[in-house]
C-alpha cells in the first residue's frame, strides 16, 4: 500500500515537473508578446507588465487546460487583451499620464522613424505623429484594434492572428482591412485640422 | 521615409511600418524574473488540485457509507414477510388478557431485558414462524425471539392455569357460566332536613377591650 502511495506521489512529481517544463518554455516564447498586448492597449511599460504578469499567472492557475502551444498563446493573448482593458477603463491615473504626455515627458514608446540623431524639430513632429496615431487606435472598435494591434508584433501574419483571435482568416482580413482604413482617415482629419495639432 | 511625414499621402505600409515601431518595445530585463517570483509565490497547482481530488474522494466515500448504513433497516422490512406485518399491526395493542385469549402477544422491537415470556419450542405455527424476524443490528439471516413484555408472575401463573385447565385438574366451566351476583338492596331515599340558619346579632359590651 505504502509502495503504491509512493509509486503514485512519485507520478505526481514527475507530472508536476513536467508541467513546470512546459510552462518555463511557454513564458520565455510568449512573455514578449504578452507583454506587448497590453502594451498596444496601455502605453506604459510599467502597467504592460504588471499585466501580463497576472495573465501569466491567469496561465499557471489552467496550465493543465493549456498545454498545447498554440491553444496557451490565444489563451494568452484573449486574457491580457481583456485585462489590459480593464486596467485602462479603471486606471483613474490616466488622465494624468496623458498630461504627462501632452507636455512631452515619460512616454516609453520609442521614435517611430528611429533614433537617428535627428533635430529636436524632427522628433517633436513624430512624437505628436505618434500621439495622433495612438489616439486613432484608441478610436478603433475592440475588434479592429486587437487585430490591427496583433498584426503589427512579433511579426505576425494573418494567418497567425486569426489563429491567436480563433476566427476565420478571411474575418481577420476584412477586420484588418477596417482598422487600416480608420487609422488612416483619423491622421488625415487630424492632419488637416490645425486645431488638433 | 517621405509617407511618414505629417502632410505626405498615407499608405496602409506607413501606417502598419509606424505601428510596428511603436509596438516594438521589449519588456524590462527583469520582467522575466518578476513573472518566475510571482508564480514561485502561488500556492502549488499539484497540491491544489491534489487536495481537490482528496476532498473528493473522501466525500464521495461518505456518501457510500451512508447510503449503506441507511439502506439497511429499509432492506430488513422491506424483507418482512406482508402477513407478518399485518399480524403486527394486530398485536401491537398489548391487552393484559392477550395471552388467555390466545392472540399473539406485544412483540417488543428492541432487546427489552424485561422478564418474559421466552417461546424456546421451534413451534411452527404461522404466528410463531411470524415472530422470526430480521434485525439491521445482527446482520445475519438467524432468527431472533422476541421477548415479550408481561409480567413473568403473571405469566407463570397464566402458565399453570392453562396447564391445569388441560390436565383437568381446574375445572373452569362453573367461572365461566357463573351468574353474576344479585344487587344488593339498597335502603330507600329519604329526604334530609337541613334546619333554616340563623345569624345571632353580635353582642358588644360597652368598655370592654377586646
Amino acid at each position: 500500500m505504502n509502495d503504491h502511495a509512493a509509486q503514485l506521489a512519485g507520478g505526481f512529481v514527475t507530472v508536476d515537473r513536467t508541467l513546470e517544463q512546459e510552462f518555463e518554455a511557454r513564458l520565455l516564447e510568449s512573455s514578449t508578446l504578452a507583454f506587448r498586448v497590453a502594451y498596444g492597449v496601455l502605453r506604459q511599460r510599467q502597467d504592460a507588465e504588471d499585466v501580463a504578469q497576472e495573465a501569466f499567472v491567469k496561465a499557471f492557475r489552467s496550465f493543465r487546460q493549456l498545454r498545447d502551444r498554440e491553444r496557451f498563446r490565444a489563451w494568452l493573448v484573449r486574457i491580457t487583451w481583456r485585462m489590459a482593458l480593464d486596467r485602462q477603463r479603471g486606471d483613474r491615473r490616466r488622465l494624468a499620464r496623458d498630461a504627462r504626455w501632452d507636455s512631452g515627458h515619460g512616454s516609453d514608446a520609442p521614435n517611430p522613424r528611429g533614433g537617428d540623431g535627428g533635430t529636436q524639430a524632427d522628433d517633436l513632429v513624430a512624437r505628436e505623429r505618434a500621439q495622433h496615431l495612438w489616439a486613432a487606435i484608441d478610436a478603433l472598435p475592440d475588434k479592429l484594434r486587437v487585430a490591427i494591434v496583433l498584426a503589427n508584433i512579433e511579426g505576425h501574419d494573418v494567418e497567425e492572428v486569426a489563429r491567436l483571435l480563433a476566427l476565420p482568416v478571411g474575418t481577420v482580413k476584412s477586420r484588418l482591412f477596417l482598422a487600416r482604413q480608420k487609422l488612416k482617415e483619423h491622421l488625415q482629419w487630424m492632419q488637416s485640422d490645425p486645431a488638433t495639432r | 521615409m517621405d509617407a511618414e511625414r505629417p502632410g505626405d499621402a498615407l499608405s496602409e505600409s506607413a501606417v502598419d511600418r509606424e505601428l510596428q515601431a511603436m509596438l516594438g518595445v521589449e519588456p524590462s530585463p527583469d520582467f522575466l524574473a518578476r513573472v518566475r517570483t510571482r508564480i514561485a509565490s502561488e500556492p502549488e497547482a499539484t497540491a491544489w488540485w491534489l487536495s481537490w481530488t482528496f476532498a473528493v474522494g473522501v466525500a464521495l466515500a461518505a456518501v457510500v457509507v451512508l447510503a449503506v448504513v441507511m439502506a439497511r433497516p429499509r432492506e430488513a422490512v422491506r424483507q418482512q414477510p406482508v402477513e407478518r406485518r399485518e399480524a403486527s399491526t394486530d398485536i401491537a395493542r398489548p391487552t393484559p388478557s392477550a395471552a388467555v385469549t390466545g392472540q399473539e402477544p406485544y412483540v417488543a422491537p428492541g432487546p427489552y431485558a424485561a422478564s418474559a415470556l421466552r417461546r424456546t419450542s421451534s413451534a411452527t405455527s404461522p404466528a410463531k414462524a411470524g415472530r422470526r424476524v430480521r434485525t439491521a443490528h445482527a446482520g445475519t439471516d438467524r432468527p431472533i425471539e422476541h421477548e415479550v413484555l408481561i409480567d413473568a408472575r403473571e405469566s407463570s401463573a397464566l402458565r399453570a392455569l392453562i396447564a391445569s385447565v388441560r390436565a383437568g385438574r381446574v375445572d373452569l366451566e362453573p367461572a365461566l357460566h357463573a351468574s353474576a351476583p344479585a344487587p344488593v338492596e339498597l335502603p330507600a331515599l329519604t329526604a334530609i332536613a337541613i334546619a333554616p340558619l340563623t345569624i345571632e346579632p353580635l353582642v358588644s359590651e360597652e368598655g370592654v377591650r377586646q
